[in-house]
């Protein structure tokens, strides 16, 4: 039984952890189980899973195009130039 | 005086995401949304002397970004005579100019959402800004560029639990921040 307890029931930070990936897709099938056995009985972390997948359908939604890093490094080494300049 | 409210070095850790995901809806075309965020950046520096503090180092930036838009549209408007503009009536500054602009006559439903789901990405973005910025950062290049776990590990030098222990922060301080508009 302790082996069972230890595969089948997590705390929940564990239980956030599997959910967060679960976000993701990054969870495996055993931490799938892990999660929604625990979900069974701890209300504050089904409330908290609620939260979190309704988070991940909002930022779907949103369609935050994420700026180019090499865009980002342009503009960060002409502020850098022109801030300097500036300062010198 | 003003480098003690404002922090160049910082901007575009801080704001390029916001400033890019505002540009580009507005100008409809990446190359022109850099440029004009250049733009912005080169001169908010060269009035940073002039920055009193009274608004947020954001706010600033887009008040900076917003006559930079603007600028770009009368180019364009007094070259082409009539042009479809993107615009935000809902941006209390600069009405008065706006309204001599071409108003897009087919603002459906479905432009309607699109611009609901971008003004949900830029609160996004905003609250984002609000929380650690450690957290913020790992939560941005995990979620929104979709990197590798692995990679934002590395880049970060943190282990797998440190990362999903920020993710799970930056998630949780991102669902309060939204919660009073959006959820
Ligand atoms: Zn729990």
């Amino acid at each position: 039984m302790s082996k069972m307890n230890k595969l089948f029931f997590v705390d929940c930070s564990k239980a956030a952890e599997c959910c967060n990936k679960a976000q993701y897709k990054e969870a495996n099938p055993l931490e799938k189980f892990k999660l929604k056995f625990h979900l069974l009985f701890c209300s504050t972390c089904r409330k908290l899973a609620s939260t979190n997948t309704r988070l991940t359908e909002t930022l779907k939604k949103s369609k935050i195009e994420p700026c180019p890093e090499a865009q980002k490094k342009k503009w960060k080494d002409s502020i850098k130039k022109e801030y300097a300049e500036d300062n010198a | 005086m003003p480098s003690k409210k404002l922090n160049p070095n910082k901007w575009v850790d801080r704001y390029s995401d916001y400033l890019y995901n505002y540009t580009i809806v507005r100008v409809n075309d990446r190359e022109v949304a850099n440029d004009l965020i250049s733009e912005t950046f080169l001169a908010a520096l060269k009035s940073a002397k002039y920055f009193k503090g009274e608004a947020t180092e954001r706010t600033w930036l887009i008040s900076i970004l917003k006559r930079k838009i603007i600028d770009y549209y009368r180019k364009i408007n007094s070259r082409k005579g009539k042009a479809e503009v993107k615009i935000d009536y809902s941006d209390d500054e600069n009405n008065g100019e706006w309204l001599e602009e071409q108003v897009p006559d087919q603002f459906d439903r479905t432009a309607e959402d699109e611009m609901e789901n971008h003004e949900l990405g830029l609160a996004i973005l905003e609250c984002l800004d609000s929380i650690n910025e450690k957290h913020a950062a790992i939560f941005k290049r995990k979620t929104i560029d979709g990197a590798d776990t692995e990679a934002i590990c590395n880049e970060f030098n943190i282990t797998p639990s440190n990362l999903w222990v920020i993710i799970h922060r930056a998630r949780t301080a991102l669902a309060a921040c939204l919660e009073k508009n959006w959820f």
